[in-house]
């Protein structure tokens, strides 16, 4: 426990979405910019909740956008 | 920056001024011995000091409101705004062991602390204490 990874694809799949800006892509999911900026940087990781509404925003599932790396 | 970001900066920056002003004002009013014994001048610095953490406080607060379709709070501000209370804490502590430890060797020989002492705590450690709430969003922020 505590050495475990959450890693996300977001910034990727930003770009596949038709370059979807970081702004959108927080209103969509319901989260500011500065959320989606720490996210892509792996500082935060979000709820279960938000995880799901960012994989909705991109109309995938949540195993798509986010890995467990423990 | 995130406006909680931003609130809790200005908050912060306003209220070290506040402080420095009332700081200020208490010394040339004529310091604790004025306060002990004038009353009008005791009163005027309480409502200074009342103003200022009602001003602190709506500055702090989280701001759930929606502008346009951005959001201005999410649960990050949240989950940064629930671990400010631990800088809080110890600044507290801090501050009462600071008075405490100052206030009993400067008066030890006189075996009592004058009465208006306390009052003064009180102000300073509900100012720090707000000023603290700020500074522990700012830590929060640096490092999520």
């Amino acid at each position: 426990m505590g050495d475990a990874v959450i890693r996300n694809s977001i910034r990727r799949l930003r770009f596949d979405h038709d370059e979807m800006t970081q702004e959108e892509l927080g209103r969509l999911a319901g989260c500011t910019r500065q959320t989606i900026i720490s996210l892509e940087q792996g500082k935060y990781v979000p709820s279960l909740e938000l995880a799901f509404r960012i994989a909705r925003a991109f109309d995938t599932t949540i195993e798509d956008v986010f890995e467990f790396d423990g | 920056m995130a406006p909680l970001q931003k609130r809790a900066l200005i908050a912060l920056v306003l209220g070290l001024v506040w402080t420095a002003i009332l700081v200020i004002l208490f010394v040339r009013v004529g310091g604790i011995e004025k306060f002990s014994t004038d009353a009008t001048s005791r009163i005027l610095l309480t409502l200074s000091f009342v103003a200022m953490l009602i001003a602190n406080m709506f500055l702090g607060a989280p701001w759930k409101a929606r502008y346009g379709r951005a959001v201005e709070v999410d649960e990050r501000d949240m989950e940064i705004l629930k671990r400010a209370p631990q800088v809080q804490l110890l600044a507290i502590m801090l501050t009462l062991a600071a008075w405490v430890i100052g206030l009993t060797e400067y008066y030890w020989d006189q075996g009592s602390i004058p009465i208006m002492w306390p009052y003064l705590m009180m102000f300073s450690t509900l100012i720090v204490s707000t000023l603290a709430q700020s500074l522990g969003v700012l830590i929060g922020y640096r490092r999520s």
